[in-house]
């Protein structure tokens, strides 16, 4: 199969699992129970039709498969309609808190991409070795420990008690700036975003090279073994030339796949991070959408969520496909 | 020459170098002039859904337009209403007119004066547009508003509300400036860069991190001193804590009792209990035999101990809460109802005369009439912990009265569903365990037409969540009735006090507890924190009083440049003597 046709093949795959999921997510949210207009519905100082008036506004009280197509036209025009709470559109809800998780996750993808795939060489070349024995009892112990656990030791000890033993650091405990940043210079307020971002940042970031190394140490190990390797060797050429030339082509190529696909866990755990340390990301806007039930919110953070994710999917496969030429026939 | 320039420095130099120091001695010391100045930091628990004041549905979004809009009248710490944009009010004769006084002198944040056009545009806005979803019920009984000149504007109701209709139902509505909404789409406006009246502009808001807010300098209250207000969104409750530890917060509320404790320690920190307007009730579907006899009501309430749940469930915040459904305080409160004190063999006896006992095998699950297990199913929503709790410990005391009970946690959204609350009318569950929060009893007369009057919404055969039926839900919605068409606040009274009476007898609900707050604050910056027994230190009075203990500390290089100053010329001078 020649590369277009591959690429063609992927790219038709992806829009149908994307319609599917989209679809899905529409109406598993739409037949669980409660709505939006439950806020409004236990204040009993309120007029009691309201709940009614605000659902017929909303276009709640049309049958479920009209609001489904209504949803899809206004998807296929690139309009992710309005959220019922914010009143504005779910693009422009979105694009509030979306600039700061790029940079979370952003941040984190890269150094993770990095590190991880150096880590998990390093380890796997030096496999036995004390460093690997490190690697992996570290990556055990740090797995038992939940995401959102981690947040809380990072605050209890690099915010509130570096500051109560007089530490000359201490990281900042909420949010993503300082609220009076309005006073600092430009310089100032870009360090400020910094030092906000460093521990979640680190949190993630810690989480993440672990796995990724993980993962790309157990595919050079298995790569170590084949028989290309031990013809290299048996050639005469230096461990660098074999690991570089060799080893660490082959064992990225399952990576790749796995960093596409690690979009959607990173957004996930974002949630996680982000209610934690109060940073005002897309993953929190999506939990409190939820909460409130705005459907056309949620929607419209899923849609992108699940774009991203099918997007680098996509474009892993794409390259795997570049890289590798036997999977195009598989 | 020289000389009396040399004079006239070091005088003046004296004299700056006095000036400057002075002006670090705390004011408190040398009169008792306000504080101007200082930032106070306050905590929510979540991001606000939209600033629009007329379609926003949660605390969090009335929270911070309480800084920025204010009403005609303010419910204080003590419940008591207090003029705000009004000075005075004053109903006429027959109680259908009610004629506000203005203020003079107020001034919208954008510096456009606050007229009386304004307070007749936001009535006749919420009059005319039935959809708008923050209107109160009251708007349906009222006829029309007339200006009567630029600072007296009277409503018209199609009847002679109470007092509290009026203060609590009317007057608290917030008032929007005309020339900003006369001209938008009053339930898709966004009201980004809200403007209003109230003590506190908006200056700054960055979506789910924080609020800040200048003073209102200009506001027609004593009030505010602060300079800046920043409200925090904060989620988790430990963060909130260290924030409060390290100065990075002034108040927290909703902390565990572990985390108060070890807050106690710091001299810098106060705590202050107080209670919420929210009571827990076990809701038992009385379309369902046998929790339709009353007898077998009494019974189970009698048989919980709901001291315990308030000191187990609930970490010793709250009270239980009185069979009649009303806060145990207020001027509508009768103490004098059946009590239920925790009595287990009361309970047994009285199960025992309804004939349900453990006739069959020896499970100590006692039948019914037909031979069928006195087992039930508790609803109760999974996302709050302590209302599972609270559940766990019926089940132990059902247990010692003979009825098995099992526990079904479920998401809220789906309790509410089942339990019929959102007008479902599905009722399929046997007990249920919710809370109502917000009926004002102990400040407002109609709260039990609210929750009982069987033509009413909650108490009405549309919602009726527990299906109270009989002579008593009959009597009590004619006493409802009666309370709606007096205006004679003892007659008001004694009609609750009969309602009480009957709801305490026959328990619609049977009321478990009522729930307090713990609310911690700083009190090393801060002065003059106005609270209530059933009010926090974060609140309008006290944004309006606190203070800054000491003057704001000018830059520490003031006070140095004073000192080399003084040292530098008399320096000077001493050279030049030589």
């Amino acid at each position: 199969m020649g590369l277009w046709k591959y690429i063609l093949k992927r790219l038709i795959f992806a829009l149908v699992t994307y319609f599917v999921a989209v679809t899905l997510v529409f109406f598993i949210y739409h037949v669980m129970q409660g709505d939006p207009t439950y806020i409004y519905s236990g204040n009993v100082h309120i007029d009691e039709d309201i709940p009614d008036s605000t659902r017929e506004r909303w276009g709640l009280d049309e049958p479920l498969w009209k609001q489904y197509f209504i949803f899809l036209r206004n998807l296929l025009q690139g309009d992710l309609g309005y959220s019922f709470f914010k009143g504005k559109p779910v693009m422009e809800v979105i694009g509030e808190t979306l600039p700061w998780t790029l940079l979370l996750l952003g941040s984190a993808f890269i150094i993770n991409g990095i590190l991880g795939i150096l880590l998990g060489s390093l380890v796997a070349w030096r496999r036995g070795s004390k460093v690997d024995a490190t690697f992996v009892l570290t990556y055990n112990v740090y797995n038992a420990f939940p995401l959102f656990f981690v947040g809380m030791l990072f605050i209890a000890l690099f915010g509130y008690y570096f500051y109560i033993w007089d530490f000359p650091i201490y990281f900042p405990l909420l949010g993503a700036q300082n609220p009076l940043s309005y006073r600092f210079t430009f310089i100032q307020q870009v360090g400020d975003v910094l030092w906000h971002l460093a521990m979640p940042l680190t949190v993630l970031v810690i989480s993440g090279v672990l796995g990724w190394s993980w993962f790309m140490r157990g595919n050079l190990i298995n790569v170590k073994t084949e028989d290309y390797i031990q013809t290299a060797r048996a050639k005469g050429l230096s461990e660098n030339q074999i690991l570089f030339k060799h080893g660490f082509r082959n064992a990225l190529l399952p990576v790749i796949t796995s960093i596409g696909m690690s979009v959607g866990g990173l957004i996930g755990g974002s949630v996680l991070i982000e209610s934690v340390f109060n940073y005002p990301g897309t993953g929190l806007l999506l939990l409190n959408a939820l909460l409130e039930n705005d459907y056309n919110l949620v929607q419209g953070a899923f849609i992108i969520i699940a774009g991203l994710t099918l997007l680098g999917l996509l474009i892993a496969e794409i390259l795997y496909g570049f890289i590798d030429p036997r999977v195009r026939n598989a | 020459m020289i000389k009396l320039n040399r004079k006239i420095l070091v005088s003046m130099t004296i004299v700056l170098a006095f000036s400057m120091m002075v002006s670090l001695v705390p004011t408190s010391i040398m009169a008792q002039e306000p504080i101007y100045g200082g930032t106070l930091y306050t905590p929510m628990g979540s991001d606000i859904d939209t600033l629009n004041l007329f379609t926003q549905g949660t605390t969090y979004s009335s929270y911070i337009l309480s800084h920025i809009y204010d009403s005609l009248v303010q419910y204080d710490v003590d419940n008591v209403p207090q003029p705000v944009i009004c000075s005075a009010w004053e109903d006429d004769v027959t109680g259908e007119i009610w004629t506000f006084t203005l203020r003079e002198g107020i001034v919208w944040h954008d510096g456009t004066p606050f007229t009386a056009d304004d307070v007749m545009f936001t009535w006749n806005l919420l009059l005319n547009d039935d959809t708008i979803p923050r209107r109160s019920w009251i708007f349906d009984w009222i006829d029309g508003f007339t200006k009567i000149d630029e600072t007296h504007v009277s409503v018209d109701f199609s009847y002679a509300p109470g007092f509290s209709d009026v203060m609590i139902d009317f007057a608290t509505q917030w008032i929007v400036p005309e020339h900003i909404w006369d001209s938008v789409d009053v339930l898709t406006f966004t009201n980004d860069a809200a403007i209003g009246c109230g003590p506190f502009k908006l200056a700054e808001y960055e979506p789910a991190q924080f609020f800040r807010f200048e003073a209102h300098t200009e506001y027609h209250l004593d009030g505010p001193y602060l300079a800046e207000k920043v409200v925090q969104i904060v989620r988790e409750t430990e963060a909130g804590y260290y924030a409060l530890s390290t100065g990075g917060l002034d108040v927290l509320g909703g902390a565990p009792p572990d985390l108060v404790d070890v807050a106690m320690v710091d001299p810098a920190i106060e705590k202050h209990e107080w209670l919420q307007d929210y009571w827990m009730y076990l809701g038992l579907n009385q379309r369902i035999y046998p929790m339709n006899i009353k007898e077998f009501r009494q019974a189970v309430l009698y048989g919980t101990n709901r001291s315990e749940i308030v000191d187990v469930a609930r970490y010793g915040r709250g009270l239980t809460c009185p069979a009649s459904c009303s806060l145990p305080y207020g001027d509508y409160y009768n103490p004098d109802v059946k009590e239920y004190d925790f009595n287990v063999a009361l309970a047994n006896s009285m199960l025992d005369d309804l004939g349900f006992l453990d006739s069959i095998g020896d499970d100590g699950i006692r039948e019914d009439a037909n031979g069928t297990d006195l087992a039930f199913e508790i609803m109760v929503s999974a996302e709050a912990q302590e209302s599972v709790d609270t559940a766990s410990l019926v089940q132990g005391y059902m247990a010692d009265i003979g009825i098995d009970i099992t526990i079904k946690p479920v998401l809220f959204d789906v309790l509410w569903h089942e339990v019929g609350g959102d007008g479902s009318q599905l009722y399929d569950y046997e007990w249920c365990l919710l809370g109502w929060v917000g009926f004002w009893s102990d400040i407002h007369p109609n709260w039990a037409s609210w929750l009982f009057n069987a033509n009413g919404n909650w108490g009405g055969d549309g919602k009726n969540i527990p299906g109270w039926s009989g002579d008593p839900r009959a009597d009590v919605t004619d006493l409802c009735e009666q309370i709606f068409l007096t205006n004679d606040e003892d007659e008001k009274k004694d009609l609750l006090n009969q309602i009480q009476v009957i709801v305490a007898e026959d328990l619609p609900y049977l009321p478990l507890n009522i729930l307090g707050g713990v609310t911690l604050y700083r009190v090393d910056e801060f002065d003059g924190w106005v609270m209530g027994s059933t009010t926090g230190p974060d609140n309008w009075e006290s944004w309006l009083n606190i203070q800054l203990l000491e003057p704001e500390s000018s830059p520490g290089f003031l006070a140095l440049g004073a000192f080399l100053t003084v040292v530098v010329v008399v320096g000077l001078v001493r050279k030049r003597r030589r």
